[in-house]
């Protein structure tokens, strides 16, 4: 009950929210934060780069959970927000990868490297990719292809771990944490544009969700009142 | 009850196959389910066979809740599909003697001579029956659905392929099983399109018209 | 259906896997046929047919490994399907954990007798030590991987034309940690390196993380 309370707020709370919290987050990463001696300007696409990759993860851990709920309850609901949440995962996994890239150029000086990191968030996106393009090639209530779908994120999910651990293993090159750790190595202006950046794409990241969400139950919606239409018609015919 | 449906639905792509179909079948009664392509039979048959969910509603047969498939159920009902359930590259001995295993038919050898002698196809044993015609795959499925003495038979037109005398065996099995396990009558519930023929078996019937029960007459053993 | 009464008929099904695989071996030659083609042509490719074949090859063999498992496992649940067997399994006592596991038994032997009998020939054709008890072991583990997870892939219909084409694309992404540890173990195998224990210790987690997973999904599969 109160979750559903919670929920009734989304498009009072999360457009305001996340537009402020998006500009505020523009002028501070621009502005406010000072520039990185060694890497100039171009450090400030951490602030972009590191928010949307714990974006995505936090979008496809609702995938997960969703898909879970759905072989639980096998309520189409969770299959739609599945598919919503994906959707947004993939949007700041790829947003992930091109600020990298893009840091990657001047610094390393190529736009790509063979990395756990890297690799394992390319691996994540063909993975949830892989996902959509399964689920969505079949019909919106077609319980095999959701079922099938669910277990594949599922087990796409789960992967991701020994995916990054097997890759470790093979490659060590991307920057080690800087911030999930007791002496995050960054000085405390940068650190607190950081984790501002942080709560910003992350809110934009679940009004995203919210939305993709919203979409799919429409759609699921839609498709249910054209079948009835299509049997009145047929009835009276 | 031997088949009971309360309200049973099924969609796909948002149109119900079925709809809302509430039937109760007695122990005993031999069921033709008829209706034109499209009324929703198979969807009801594959429902009721554990291999489809239904969307809303429920079904029991003998008491047990199809939608949880249990081994107590799985070793009461009998299954003729559109298509024969068959190892192409097996002979009927074969293909008999695994599903004999599997349901632990007892003195399954005896029993699978008997049975594939009954649909008179025993001098096809050894056979592959990829080599088949429709008609003896036909008699091998109705000795396969026959071969674990279920209590309730689910057949989806046993008819098809089958000749006059692949009719007369068919009749035959469907009447003379529901003879021999007197102390517990064989139910059938079987969807057809030889209506013509329907009186010599039946004891009842449920007509479906796009998905739902448009006629009935579960016959002197409703209530 | 007890445990002991499931293993027994675990095992009939097994035995009727195995026949019915023996009986038509159309796609298992077509995989083997795609297995020896590609393996010729990455030795063009890459030029293995002179030296330093070592450490192009574990590579070569690995994906070769994949790729034609893969199709093979593919098609493992369509004719079943196509025949209607799987629905009266469905239909039948026997739980989907032991339809499953009896499946993917009979795929992982009939690999590893393809596989076993490429490496023969790989180790002819490139003069290299590819028919060693280790690597062996290496190939049976990452054989074990792959199969489980592709064979619960391949056990849903997914009603659509392109869905032979889909199953890679799935797959394969999820095999990385299998195709990396395999590929790896196996290069140190090669060059006789002292660490292939790592490498075997990973593709075994992986394996078992696979095996356990597809085993506990395939019921909800159905």
């Amino acid at each position: 009950m109160f979750l559903n309370n919670i929920y009734a707020l989304r498009w009072k709370v999360l457009p305001p929210v996340a537009g402020v919290a998006m500009i505020g987050m523009a002028a501070l990463a621009l502005v406010t934060a000072p520039t990185e001696l060694i890497e100039g300007d171009v450090q400030r696409l951490l602030y972009v780069h590191l928010p949307s990759a714990l974006a995505s993860y936090f979008a496809f851990t609702v995938t997960a959970v969703c898909c879970i709920l759905f072989l639980l309850k096998r309520d189409f609901k969770w299959d739609s927000a599945a598919q919503g949440a994906a959707v947004v995962g993939l949007i700041f996994t790829l947003l992930t990868l091109i600020t990298g890239s893009l840091w990657g150029k001047p610094i390393w000086g190529v736009y790509w490297q063979w990395d756990p990191r890297i690799t394992t968030t390319l691996i994540l996106f063909l993975i949830f990719s892989a996902y959509l393009i399964a689920r969505k090639s079949s019909s919106l209530d077609s319980d095999k292809s959701a079922r099938f779908c669910s277990i594949y994120a599922i087990i796409g999910f789960l992967d991701i771990p020994l995916i990054h651990m097997s890759v470790r293993w093979w490659r060590t090159l991307h920057p080690q944490p800087i911030i999930a750790k007791l002496n995050p190595a960054l000085p405390d202006e940068m650190l607190l544009v950081t984790l501002f950046s942080v709560l910003a794409v992350i809110s934009v990241a679940a009004w995203f969700i919210t939305l993709g969400v919203e979409t799919e139950l429409l759609s699921q919606r839609l498709l249910k009142l054209k079948a009835i239409a299509k049997t009145n018609i047929s009835e009276k015919s | 009850m031997a088949i009971e449906t309360n309200s049973l639905t099924r969609r796909y792509d948002g149109l119900p196959a079925l709809n809302k179909v509430s039937i109760q079948i007695t122990p005993g009664s031999r069921i033709a389910l008829l209706g034109n392509n499209g009324s929703g039979k198979t969807t009801l048959l594959t429902i009721l066979s554990t291999l489809l969910q239904s969307s809303e509603g429920s079904a029991k047969i003998l008491g047990h809740d199809v939608s949880k498939k249990t081994t107590a159920l799985q070793n009461i009902i009998g299954v003729i599909r559109h298509q024969p359930m068959v190892y192409e590259n097996f002979s009927p001995i074969e293909d008999l003697e695994l599903f004999a295993k599997i349901y632990q038919v007892p003195n399954n050898r005896e029993r699978i001579e008997r049975l594939l002698t009954s649909v008179e196809i025993w001098h096809l044993r050894d056979e592959m029956i990829g080599t088949f015609s429709r008609g003896q795959k036909q008699r091998l499925m109705i000795a396969k659905a026959l071969l674990h003495r279920p209590k309730v038979l689910l057949l989806d037109e046993p008819e098809i392929g089958l000749d006059q005398d692949g009719l007369r065996v068919l009749d035959q099995l469907i009447l003379t099983n529901a003879a021999e396990e007197e102390s517990t009558p064989i139910t059938v519930l079987a969807a057809t399109h030889r209506e013509e023929r329907v009186d010599t078996w039946a004891t009842g019937f449920v007509r479906l018209e796009r998905g739902r029960v448009i006629e009935t007459s579960l016959g002197e053993d409703a209530l | 259906m007890n445990l002991p009464t499931q293993l027994q008929i675990g095992g009939k099904l097994l035995n009727a896997n195995l026949k019915q695989a023996w009986r038509d071996k159309t796609d298992w030659i077509t995989a083997c046929m795609f297995a020896i083609t590609a393996l010729l042509l990455y030795s063009f490719a890459f030029n293995l047919t002179t030296g330093l074949v070592s450490s192009l090859l574990p590579g070569v063999i690995w994906t070769v490994f994949l790729f034609s498992g893969i199709f093979a496992t593919g098609q493992s649940f369509q004719q079943d399907r196509q025949n209607g067997i799987l629905d009266a399994l469905k239909i039948s006592p026997i739980h989907s954990m032991t339809i499953y596991i009896a499946k993917t038994l009979a795929n992982i032997l009939m690999l590893l007798l393809i596989e076993f009998g490429l490496l023969l020939g790989a180790t002819i054709l490139f003069s290299e030590p590819l028919f060693t008890l280790e690597l062996l072991i290496i190939v049976t583990i990452g054989t074990i991987g792959y199969t489980a997870l592709s064979t619960l892939l391949s056990a849903i219909n997914l009603d659509r034309n392109n869905g032979g084409l889909l199953l890679p694309v799935l797959a394969l992404p999820l095999l990385v940690p299998l195709l990396i540890a395999s590929v790896e173990a196996t290069s140190a195998s090669l060059q006789q390196e002292a660490s292939t224990t790592p490498w075997i210790l990973l593709l075994s987690l992986f394996t078992i993380w696979s095996t356990a997973i597809a085993t506990l999904m395939f019921p909800l599969a159905d």
